[in-house]
């Protein structure tokens, strides 16, 4: 088939079906820095150490750092990278449709995604001032919104939560780029807070694929022998290259105890390494569709392939939590 | 050694006992594999044996 579809869905303390996600950033609450009703972390913003401490040894105290609901930075930012959502070096993608769903502070600003430094949607106003919106008039205009222009529909305060602001943002359209990266703008504000739901489908030319879900970071970035065999994606799977002979051999190279596979798409056939048929989903055969699975290396350690299948399916979360299904 | 384990014919040329054939279709031909086992993923059977070079190796079945 000549394209692939791509779906990156990123969790940051929000899923789509939760209702009252917040966090406490009042400061002469008894309850501040405490985080409600999360999936995933939310991010909060604290920058004061002396209060709330980093112990290399204990980790941080702040409450919701502590309980596991937030992720805290002792620094504020103008804006914020909190992803990559893709990077494919040599090729592009084609961003089809993004959503958004976010509850946060006031005090936040911007917007939330960019592509070689690109706003989507595309406006260029600097001064909006609550997360994931893309501008600042909106914000004072009734809801909800479509702008027939950039072709996004926005909508505010659909319900409400104990603290803070609810938004929707859709956008759809066609848009090539190498790059995409998931953006909040902080504006140098401190005590602030949000969380945020993302979802953004993408098509790219189909391609052998590295199936290995990687910390961009510090699994792939600074390796140019990856960036040369394939591209990254945060879900994991969609990582194009050119030769998946190649790619094996580089992965083979560099994560010789990790398990992965490699799916070739001119044989259809997905190379498994420390991993057998038992550990692959049944949505990543439904996506490929492959006419075989060949085994280069069964796994030593089971523990090594579930950790795989454990990322990729977390990665690939499509689902809403079982609690939440009807 | 005998062909047991490996799906392929032993020193006398005969199959080894047990094992079923299928039929699959490789390299634009049909080919019939002895099968080691089949495993089920999503709507798809795909049957196990080893292939030709020497990998173990699960192909879509035709049925």
């Amino acid at each position: 088939m000549p394209f692939n579809i791509g779906i990156a869905s990123l969790v940051h303390g929000l899923h789509t079906a939760d209702t009252n996600t917040y966090c406490q950033n009042d400061t002469a609450a008894s309850d501040y820095g405490k985080c409600y009703n999360t999936t995933g972390k939310a991010v909060f913003v604290q920058t004061d150490t002396t209060t709330w401490p980093i112990d290399p040894t204990t980790g941080d105290s702040f409450p919701c750092a502590k309980d596991g609901t937030c992720t805290r930075y002792t620094t504020t930012t103008y804006q914020r990278t909190l992803a990559t959502i893709f990077s494919y070096t040599g090729k592009q993608a084609i961003v089809q449709y993004i959503y958004t769903k976010s509850h946060s502070v006031l005090g936040i600003a911007g917007r939330i995604t960019y592509l070689q430094g690109h706003p989507i949607p595309s406006h260029t106003y600097e001064g909006a001032y609550s997360f994931l919106f893309p501008v600042q008039v909106y914000e004072q205009t009734t809801y909800p919104i479509y702008d027939p222009v950039a072709n996004w529909k926005a909508y505010l305060n659909p319900y409400t939560i104990s603290i803070g602001r609810v938004f929707y943002l859709r956008w759809q359209g066609t848009l090539f780029t190498p790059i995409l990266y998931l953006i909040a703008y902080e504006n140098n504000y401190n005590n602030i807070w949000y969380a945020s739901f993302v979802k953004v489908v993408y098509a790219y030319e189909s391609s052998p694929l590295a199936v290995i879900p990687l910390d961009y970071d510090r699994d792939y970035v600074q390796y140019q022998e990856l960036r040369s065999a394939f591209g990254f994606s945060i879900n994991g799977v969609d990582q194009p290259g050119w030769n998946a002979d190649d790619i094996v051999r580089v992965l083979k190279e560099l994560f010789p105890d990790r398990a992965w596979a490699v799916f070739d798409d001119r044989q259809y056939v997905l190379y498994l390494y420390n991993l057998t048929p038992d550990y692959i989903p049944d949505w990543l055969i439904e996506k490929l569709s492959p006419t075989a699975m060949k085994v280069l290396k069964a796994p030593a350690d089971a523990t090594v392939a579930k950790a795989w299948l454990d990322l990729l399916n977390e990665r690939n979360a499509q689902i809403p939590p079982q609690a939440e299904l009807p | 050694m005998s062909g047991k384990g490996t799906g392929k014919p032993d020193a006398s040329g005969k199959q080894p006992p047990g094992k079923k054939k299928v039929r699959i279709r490789k390299g634009g031909r049909w080919v019939e594999v002895d099968v080691d086992g089949e495993v089920r993923k999503g709507r798809f059977k795909y049957v196990k044996f080893v292939d030709d070079d020497g990998l173990d190796t699960y192909w879509i079945s035709p049925e």
